[in-house]
């Protein structure tokens, strides 16, 4: 086993361990907990786009398969559908929908609810976040009776279910949509534990219990949501007690956090794969020995033990072991003989100056300054010179999705958390021939026929055996091609005050946190 | 008086056009998307497109800048691009407890400010002077995230008496505006020593004393009012910046005011948002540098406005 699979091990171990006392004890009925969000919410439109409302809307509102709220990969359990059929060619899915359940407003959650969801996001201008989930690969939906839908697919798609679990695929109550006319997006109705109350910009957002909740009565009377956009804010709230759970905390307030008897950190491993894209259209990164001398220039447990104090693992492809399809190769060795050995073959003996471009706020990747300048230490050791330079990070992803010619990324930090907490979602839109900018986000201008091929085929397999073995020599070719730097994966922090138990942090590995109905407050 | 003031008020008028156009530009120029930033990461660019169409971001910039401003002429603010929201209402409730906010902080910065300055000044060279001095110099060159945490950290955690940020009301914004206001306090009490220093040996100053009033007479009546001019403009720029700079202390507090709403704006390059709330801190800041000038006025009755 390797080492950063022995680290996940005890992940496993630690989540345990923090769920023992839920075993322990007797969950009691009653309490209200307030979480911080990290800014407020934009509304509550499931298929919009939205961030900071997306977390409201996994306790407001249900899809037809949901993320298992305690599991280690992404993995997917039933909700408001019971069962499903998948036919031979792997192109017609046929879900049997829940009996019995009711939107809070009191209508009964049928196929037509699920018809017009896809009628919503199926239709008219892409301008919303269901659309690109599910356009070019529904190819029709029928709903035959009330409890039956019926999909039928382009091709077949081995993480389809996957897509129906991401949040922008829940589904809200048509008849609320239709009393609430435009405002319907502030009126949010779900069949979800909590029903929605009020929302104030800038205080709260608050939910109450949905008594008549299909999987049971949820244990907690109220959950309010309070945006606060500092981190140093966040933990000083929580230890003041304003807060139940403050997520987004930084490493160093670990120990802070266990000194306190009211209070507990609780450590997940993330969805990002931090990386560095080099363009590999442009010299010298065009030469396969310079990206791969790169690779084998960097000392990857030095940065995970000491940069991020052993909470992050080396990564070995572009993808997070949180990710489903993530394959457990080995990463680049540390080898900086081997490093100068390639820039020697490929006449880049006396080295070569780049930039790498960043977006130094922190906020979106963490730590990711003192990493590049750790990587730039690292890199003068075979020769190379990398500049550092910061952006903005509208304007960077602007520079970003620029076509070849005009593209002036050299070289830029990346992390992409794929929001369906599965590969192919991440490597379509970073690592296919088809994402190259401007189509998409592929700042390598990576293009492989054979990685494109292997992706294709691992989409269409019906075993998941299969498609994970197709997915492992995708990942097996992008190592090889090494388009990116591949570093690491950090874990995000939280803190939480002792008595809440069972609350949800993001099985995805992003960094939401949302209450369920088995959450519940000791009191 | 009154002319001076209704040319002022229509000084107005090209003063706000300036700030809609500079506001405009500045956002058009700087580089990204609100499409983009809306989209997420994960976009593909037929989503970016039709987003861009459904805001009417496709348009020529001329166009977009003369619907915005026919718009404006009708009170219409916009709506915003990440929430869909009328700009209008958001931006009243953020302002007002901005004010609020830069108001508690100002009153704050003024009374103690004022009162230290004053001491200091009649008390030249004493143990007291040296030291406000230097807690002045301290509070002038403290970094307002940092004061406000330091003051969460004590006063909201360790000896919980106020709340940790997160509210509105007068007792939450207590601990904010002390952060706020001690910038300008330093400010202020140094002004005031200052220009209190150069009043107090003043002959009228000395005949007030040779007619046997008593000296907090004196020092209130006669050398503080008149030491008030110089310190009246730096009050009236005082409160402009204020305004701006309620931006860190309102993040660190999680006040949600106007410092919030631009700082989200700008990072979504949310138009609507930015350029309306950036009109509105523009005209509150003018309207301030008039009331500055009328009060000079009162300080000083040798000052006629025209």
């Amino acid at each position: 086993m390797t080492r950063h699979v022995a680290w996940l091990g005890g992940a496993v171990a630690l989540g345990l361990m923090t769920m023992l006392p839920a075993f322990a004890d007797e969950p009691q009925k009653g309490g209200t907990i307030t979480i911080a969000i990290a800014g407020d919410p934009e509304h509550f439109d499931p298929p919009d786009h939205i961030n900071i409302g997306a977390l409201t809307i996994r306790m407001v509102h249900e899809g037809l398969v949901r993320f298992k709220p305690f599991s280690d990969q992404a993995e997917i359990e039933p909700s408001l559908a019971e069962s499903w059929d998948v036919s031979e060619d792997g192109k017609t899915w046929t879900f049997t929908l829940r009996d019995g359940v009711t939107f809070h407003d009191g209508t009964p959650f049928t196929s037509a609810a699920v018809k017009h969801y896809f009628d919503r996001v199926m239709t008219g201008e892409m301008t919303n976040k269901g659309s690109p989930l599910f356009r070019g690969l529904v190819e029709s939906y029928q709903a035959p009776d009330e409890q039956t839908i019926v999909f039928t697919l382009s091709q077949p798609h081995s993480y389809f279910l996957h897509r129906l679990a991401h949040e922008a695929s829940f589904f809200n109550s048509p008849e609320a949509e239709r009393v609430h006319g435009e405002d319907f997006i502030f009126n949010p109705v779900g069949t979800g534990p909590f029903r929605f109350v009020e929302f104030v910009p800038g205080q709260h957002v608050i939910l109450e219990r949905n008594a008549a909740y299909w999987r049971g009565e949820p244990y907690l009377d109220q959950v309010i949501q309070k945006p606060v956009r500092e981190v140093g804010t966040r933990l000083l709230q929580l230890e003041a007690g304003q807060l139940h759970v403050a997520p987004l905390l930084s490493e160093e307030m670990i120990p802070r956090l266990e000194e306190s008897p009211d209070l507990e950190s609780v450590v997940t491993l993330s969805n990002r794969a931090f990386r560095i894209s080099l363009n590999t259209t442009k010299k010298p990164f065009d030469d396969i020995r310079v990206r791969q001398a790169l690779n084998y220039a960097i000392n990857r447990d030095e940065l995970t033990e000491f940069l991020f104090g052993g909470l992050a693992v080396a990564i070995p492809g572009g993808l997070s072991p949180k990710t489903a399809g993530f394959a457990d190769i080995e990463p680049y060795p540390y080898d900086p003989d081997r490093a100068r050995e390639l820039l020697e073959q490929a006449e880049y003996g006396d080295g070569f100056e780049f930039t790498l471009t960043l977006h130094g706020a922190g906020t979106i990747m963490p730590k990711d300054l003192p990493l590049a300048e750790t990587i730039q230490q690292y890199l003068q050791a075979i020769g190379v010179t990398m500049n550092l330079q910061t952006m903005e990070w509208a304007a960077m992803r602007h520079e970003g999705r620029q076509p070849r010619e005009e593209n002036k990324l050299e070289a830029s930090f990346e992390q992409w958390p794929p929001s369906t907490g599965e590969a192919s979602w991440v490597f379509t839109a970073t690592a296919h021939t088809n994402a190259v900018p401007p189509n998409g986000v592929n700042r390598a201008f990576y293009s492989s026929p054979v990685f494109d091929h292997l992706l294709a085929t691992s989409m269409a397999q019906r075993d998941n055996a299969m498609r994970d073995e197709f997915l492992r020599g995708a990942q097996l070719v992008l190592r090889e091609d090494a388009p990116w730097v591949f570093l690491l994966t950090p874990s995000v922090v939280a803190g939480k005050r002792s008595n809440v138990q069972n609350f949800v942090f993001d099985p995805v590995g992003g960094v939401s946190t949302w209450a369920n109905e088995q959450t519940w407050l000791r009191q | 008086m009154l002319p001076y003031i209704l040319r002022r008020l229509i000084h107005l008028i090209p003063v706000m056009i300036g700030v809609t156009l500079c506001s405009f530009l500045l956002l058009k120029l700087a580089p990204g998307d609100p499409a983009e930033v809306l989209a997420g990461i994960e976009a593909n660019p037929e989503v970016i497109e039709a987003i861009r169409r459904k805001h009417g971001l496709d348009q020529p910039l001329p166009v977009q800048y003369f619907y915005y401003l026919g718009n404006l002429m009708l009170g219409d603010f916009g709506k915003s691009i990440s929430t869909g929201l009328d700009v209008g209402p958001m931006m009243w409730r953020a302002l007002i407890v901005t004010l609020k906010l830069s108001a508690l902080g100002l009153v704050l910065a003024l009374v103690v400010g004022i009162v230290i300055g004053a001491v200091a000044a009649v008390r030249q060279n004493s143990f007291f002077d040296s030291t406000s001095m230097l807690f002045a110099l301290f509070g002038a060159a403290m970094p307002n995230f940092w004061l406000g945490l330091l003051l969460m950290w004590t006063l909201s955690v360790t000896f919980p008496i106020f709340p940790a940020g997160g509210g509105t009301d007068l007792y939450s914004l207590i601990l904010p505006a002390i952060t706020l206001g001690t910038g300008a306090m330093a400010l202020i009490a140094r002004m005031t020593r200052a220009s209190m220093l150069e009043v107090i040996r003043q002959d009228y100053i000395r005949t007030a004393y040779a007619n046997g009033l008593s000296p907090p007479i004196v020092i209130i009546r006669h050398a503080l009012k008149n030491a008030m001019i110089p310190i009246s403009t730096v009050i009236g720029l005082q409160f402009g910046y204020l305004l701006g700079g309620s931006v860190a202390t309102e993040i660190v507090f999680a006040v949600p005011g106007v410092g919030q709403l631009l700082v989200d704006g700008i990072l979504a390059r949310d138009y609507p948002v930015v350029q309306s709330t950036m009109l509105m801190v523009a005209i509150i800041f003018v309207l301030v540098n008039l009331i500055t000038d009328i009060s000079y006025a009162y300080f000083d009755p040798r000052i006629r406005l025209k």
